[in-house]
């Protein structure tokens, strides 16, 4: 008999509201999955009991015949969604004992429209990293292994806690935020999809601000299906961020048909980088062979500004980061250190609450807005960031979408990378230009390493082309035939059938 | 390009941080790394580019305003149910005025 844990969201939909299967008896079963495999560090806070009591709920509903569209997904949420009455630490020590008095718009949204919160999920702290290693918590470990080698691996980051959860089966989606690739290369290293949306499609209402301009929230999920029901029910206008766009938000499901006869698909050559990995070179010719064979035409072009896009935004996002996390002062909430003037209080209770890797971007993010260096860095980098959109818009007049690469490179060991700062930063090449120009972009899951571990290659579209994006999506993922081996050995104990 | 010492003491300063002594030498040392790749840029002819602030500024005139109207959202209880120190309605500081 198959376990309830092998099925995707839209399967998994399917038999609740057919009744084969009680919203109570999937959530007991992730209970279960997640309270097994709690060495992965995955959720930093679990909430067991109110999702236990929601599923109660979902069932009542499910009996009258009024489930919401989302009734019973078993959903994780990073720990920087404000969730209210639940702990939300930002994986920092200076918001370790945090409790919102109100909800993100995103988190409300999924609850209004049937998800249940299973807990909250791990992340670099203040979502500043790429591997989970800079969370106060500690890391998240990676359920993937690699062939014959036990090593424990990073998940990604910053999303890691989100993306080990869904890779482990201990949450059917997860919320994730995207400032410079946070979504989508957890996801690639994990073997999920992961979306970031078009900035402006999520109201950034109730996530705790990294950089503004840069920062979005998106699902990260086992198949593109999923992504687009996650993401149909998290998107619209909210009156609290007015940077959130006022446009109808379709049935995304509705667009996946796989076909994509006709669309050109682009190939930007600065992609190709000396010292990328043969194997994930490799896999991009063939995504691009599976998109010709599916009638597609492929087509060469140019991001001329590609190489300056990682500079650029080691100077906007901390320059965002610094006057965002000016806010923590030992006032109003988290962590306090005593001091004998108001002056020290601030300097010893944020001295203690950040960690080394904020702290480094608060003095970029400081030192590049201070006065004599605004104009030669900050004012610099906004002018090349337009260079950067410009780029993406002349591409768009050739091609529908680009197909680039996700990640530099495959999972690696914990500990690893994280004394070099520039190497850290570097495993954001492929996706922070999309960040800049505020595009959307989704990561598929398509092959694997040598080593047996997952690899994701990135779809970047048109800004709000999210309906005809997933598509695409859908039909790399259609020929990719990826399948999760972690996903097949579920086993749980309640089998459905 | 050198970030020196100085100037991440004044870094320090501005962004309310105290770092041990060993530790500004650390950061003067690997900002002036991350700063020399961040140099590149000046390579970029940027000359009559409108800089960009936020991506949806070529989409939107002006950011959308809401109507003015009154909501009842966190109450005086809920804002001060994390302060670290608080009497009645306040948050209370170290003394400011001598």
């Amino acid at each position: 008999m198959p376990s309830l844990l092998k099925l995707d969201f839209s399967a998994l939909r399917s038999k609740l509201f057919s009744k084969e299967i009680k919203a109570r008896e999937v959530v007991e079963a992730y209970i279960h999955r997640a309270e097994e495999t709690r060495h992965l560090n995955a959720y930093v806070t679990e909430t067991f009991d109110s999702a236990l009591a929601q599923a109660d709920t979902s069932d009542e509903r499910l009996q009258k015949g009024e489930a919401l569209p989302l009734e019973g997904l078993p959903l994780a949420i990073k720990d920087i969604f404000c969730t209210k009455g639940v702990r939300t630490t930002n994986a920092s020590k200076i918001l370790y004992n945090f409790v919102p008095p109100y909800e993100s718009t995103v988190t409300s949204n999924l609850k209004n429209a049937g998800a249940i919160c299973l807990g909250k999920t791990n992340l670099d702290e203040f979502a500043m990293g790429s591997s989970t290693m800079t969370s106060c918590h500690g890391a998240s470990i990676n359920p993937w292994k690699r062939k014959g080698d036990a090593a424990d691996l990073i998940p990604g980051g910053s999303s890691g806690g989100s993306s080990a959860s869904v890779a482990a089966g201990s949450s059917l989606a997860a919320l994730g935020t995207d400032t410079g690739g946070s979504i989508r290369q957890p996801a690639a290293l994990c073997g999920l999809v992961g979306m970031k949306p078009t900035y402006g499609l999520c109201s950034r209402y109730g996530i705790i601000a990294f950089a503004s301009s840069l920062d979005q929230a998106g699902p990260l999920t086992r198949t593109v299906r999923d992504a687009a029901l996650v993401l149909e029910h998290m998107a619209g206008h909210d009156p609290k961020d007015s940077t959130s766009m006022n446009r109808p938000i379709p049935n995304y499901e509705s667009f996946l048909k796989g076909d994509v006869k006709g669309l050109k698909i682009g190939i930007p050559k600065e992609y190709d980088r000396e010292g990328l990995n043969p194997e994930i070179k490799a896999l991009w010719e063939k995504s691009a062979q599976w998109f010709r064979e599916m009638g597609a035409e492929i087509v060469d072009i140019s991001l001329p500004h590609t190489d300056y896009a990682l500079p650029v935004y080691y100077i906007i996002a901390p320059a965002e980061a610094s006057s965002n996390l000016a806010r923590y002062d030992g006032v109003r909430y988290g962590l306090r250190m005593d001091g004998k003037s108001i002056d020290e209080m601030y300097q010893n209770t944020r001295t203690e609450g950040f960690g080394e890797e904020v702290t480094r971007r608060i003095l970029i993010g400081t030192y590049v807005l201070s006065s004599g260096c605004y104009e030669d860095y900050y004012l610099r980098a906004q002018k090349v960031r337009r260079k950067v959109l410009e780029d993406f818009t002349n591409a768009f007049q050739k091609v529908d979408f680009i197909l680039t690469p996700t990640t530099a490179s495959e999972a690696f060991k914990v500990g690893k990378n994280l004394t070099d700062p520039l190497a850290m930063y570097l495993q954001d090449i492929f996706t922070v230009s999309t960040n800049l120009a505020g595009l959307p972009a989704i990561s598929v899951p398509a092959g694997l390493s040598g080593s047996g571990l997952p690899l994701g290659m990135q779809l970047i579209g048109p800004s709000f082309s999210e309906a005809s994006l997933l598509n695409a999506a859908y039909a790399l993922e259609t020929a990719a035939q990826f399948k999760s081996p972690l996903f097949e050995e579920l086993k749980c104990h309640h089998p459905i059938g | 390009m050198i970030v020196t010492r100085h100037e991440i003491i004044r870094a320090e300063k501005l962004a309310r941080l105290n770092l041990p002594e060993s530790k500004v030498e650390e950061f003067s040392t690997r900002l002036s790394k991350v700063f020399s790749w961040i140099d590149q840029l000046k390579e970029v002819d940027v000359t009559g580019v409108r800089p960009l602030v936020n991506p949806l500024m070529d989409f939107v005139d002006r950011t959308p305003m809401r109507k003015d109207v009154v909501h009842q959202t966190n109450t005086v209880s809920d804002v001060l149910s994390n302060a670290p120190d608080k009497d009645h309605d306040f948050f209370l500081v170290p003394k400011v005025v001598e």
